[in-house]
């Protein structure tokens, strides 16, 4: 079903509410609950440097942003070997979908120095890259992942895909930092050891631990052929990708000389 | 073994006396690279790590004479082992990148620039280690190769891995300055601390053998079948010596003491990727053996874990992989 932009209609309507707050499946995925919650456990190291880091001195975020889950989704339904107009209505549908994500309990941080190669500035053709040395962070975590994906705005074809996805995700951020699926699951509420987006309709509250960071996301536009990687295409600010104002719930407990560390209040 | 999309590693390898990964000097003191992480018991712990980039570059020293003996391409970069691989020492491939060249398509012949998957179709046409283990190209836009092997960062178990520091002395009969008392014996001594680490080091690592050969703009293969097979074929072998020869830094005086090896060879037949765990966790092999149990009820047989005790045993996995492996679409 489409609307009259030529984009998926979002499923709407009091019906819409009930079938989620009943028991029975959607997606497959057995009830009550509007969020569908996928748990992956921590594997490798995990690094994301923040939209606002230089390529020089890349802090990282304590959580995959919104725009780096969904886009792991959508390559894993490429990886999948949905076809490529699926792929794509699943990237539009997801840019009108919430996200919010539950980090494990504990994280800490390791600061260090990489060697990395970057453009050189000499313009020799055939030695484009010389050798530097860059500043970056490595998290640990202990515990597990949940990402929550609201079903009130997803129609269950795509809601389907999605089920049929996650075990391909294998990782997210920067690569190495590998996660695990472990199952899936449907929750009506989400507390607040998920993250909370300050631009969203309801209310929010920083819980006695946390920290906000700017998270990005899908922006209302969002198509395949402007964010591939592979695209000549542009990615407008606000348009094709927008950044999040969003409330993490884990707070900085400790730190010291090439580390920082951080846990959730219970 | 029949066909193979992807293949995980998940292993604890003891190492001992070891200087693989260094971060730097700080005056006569070499620094070895430490990393913070929670133990099981919700304590930090600073444990003595081998960053995953020090592990692709072993792989990679591995990988290319294998290549070589396999008769695959490489490029003058690649064949040197230059980190930028395709770009390096490449004016054909600088050329093919920025200037107007002839392509036919459905029979007819246009003048143009070459597009991002002619592009990456190069790359993986003329470079099989490009292919396998990636690179970046910057010529006007971006055209990005994934490496299809990951390594995560390989992290010693708190309590489990232990760092020293050790005084050496390097005696340097020219060329000290007179205010180091160089007249004297004790002058021509260069006095420097260097680490050795010894612990078991948990490491895990995937290989997408699915991409190899595989253009990933139009997802179709860019070589012939046959040095796909080669090329994965040559990627096992070359993860199999990683485990074997773990060719990292200061290998001239610190050789590794390989001292034992175990964990789980995880490997699927589907798209859904082979599991790997964190081998932090004493749990790790069971957890690996459960996420292949959640990945067969979705897709029965997809996935096959195999785990091992020994080194060697590690190794008859990884031959019987390489040995019987077809590449899907091949």
């Amino acid at each position: 079903m489409k609307s009259d932009s030529g984009r998926p209609r979002a499923p709407t309507g009091a019906g819409r509410e009930d079938r989620l707050n009943a028991p029975g499946p959607v997606a497959g995925v057995p009830g009550p609950g509007r969020w569908l919650v996928f748990e992956y456990v921590p594997v490798g190291l995990f690094s994301l440097k923040s939209s606002r880091a230089t390529s020089a001195v890349g802090i990282t975020l304590l959580v995959p942003t919104p725009y780096a889950v969904k886009m792991a989704f959508v390559d894993a339904a490429f990886r999948a070997g949905f076809p490529d107009a699926l792929c794509g209505s699943l990237l539009e549908s997801l840019s009108r979908v919430e996200i919010r994500l539950s980090p494990p309990a504990r994280a800490v941080i390791t600061r260090t120095f990489v060697k990395i190669r970057q453009e050189s500035r000499q313009g020799d053709p055939l030695r484009p890259y010389g050798p530097n040395v860059a500043y970056r962070e490595f998290v640990h975590f202990a515990g597990r992942w949940r990402w929550a994906f609201d079903l009130g705005l997803l129609e269950d074809h795509i809601a389907e895909v999605l089920v049929e996805c996650a075990p391909h995700v294998n990782y997210v951020g920067k690569r190495g930092s590998f996660v695990q699926y472990d199952g899936v699951y449907r929750l009506p509420n989400l507390d607040a050891a998920f993250t909370e987006p300050t631009n969203g309709p309801a209310e929010w509250t920083i819980p006695p631990r946390a920290h906000i960071a700017e998270l990005d996301d899908f922006g209302p536009d969002a198509t395949l052929d402007v964010l591939s990687s592979f695209s000549p295409a542009d990615a407008k600010a606000g348009r094709h990708r927008v950044f999040v104002r969003t409330v993490i719930p884990l707070g900085l407990v400790n730190t010291g000389p090439g580390f920082r560390e951080y846990s959730m209040w219970v | 073994m029949g066909t193979v999309f992807s293949v995980g590693i998940s292993a604890r390898l003891v190492l001992d006396m070891h200087s693989l990964n260094n971060e730097g000097t700080e005056g006569n003191q070499q620094l070895t690279r430490m990393v913070h992480i929670i133990d099981h018991a919700g304590q930090r712990a600073v444990v003595n790590a081998i960053s995953g980039d020090m592990f692709k570059h072993i792989f990679v020293e591995h990988l290319v004479p294998l290549l070589e003996e396999a008769g695959e391409p490489l490029s003058p970069g690649a064949k040197i082992l230059d980190a930028d691989r395709i770009n390096a020492l490449n004016p054909a491939f600088v050329d093919f990148c920025e200037k107007e060249q002839s392509f036919t398509v459905n029979g007819r012949t246009e003048k143009r620039m070459a597009m991002e998957s002619e592009i990456l179709d190069k790359m993986l046409q003329d470079c099989s280690l490009t292919d396998i283990a990636g690179a970046l190209v910057t010529r006007r836009r971006a055209v990005g190769r994934k490496s299809t092997v990951e390594f995560g960062w390989v992290v010693g178990l708190p309590d489990r891995t232990v760092t020293e520091q050790y005084f050496h002395v390097k005696y340097a009969p020219e060329g000290r300055a007179a205010a180091t008392g160089a007249d004297t014996v004790a002058g021509r001594q260069a006095i420097f601390h260097r680490p050795a680490s010894s612990g078991i080091y948990a490491l895990v690592c995937n290989l997408d053998v699915c991409r190899i050969g595989a253009n990933d703009v139009t997802r179709k293969a860019a070589v012939p079948a046959a040095s796909r097979k080669a090329r994965a074929v040559a990627a096992v072998w070359a993860l199999a010596a990683t485990l074997l020869k773990p060719a990292g830094a200061q290998r001239n005086t610190q050789n590794p003491h390989i001292v034992a090896c175990e964990g789980a060879v995880a490997v699927s037949s589907s798209s859904l990727p082979a599991p790997v765990f964190s081998p932090l966790s004493d749990r790790y092999a069971d957890e690996v053996g459960r996420a292949a149990e959640i990945l067969n009820a979705m897709r029965p047989g997809s996935v096959e874990v195999r785990q091992f005790r020994t080194l060697s045993e590690g190794m008859e996995i990884l031959a019987n992989i390489a040995e019987s492996l077809e590449v899907p679409g091949a």
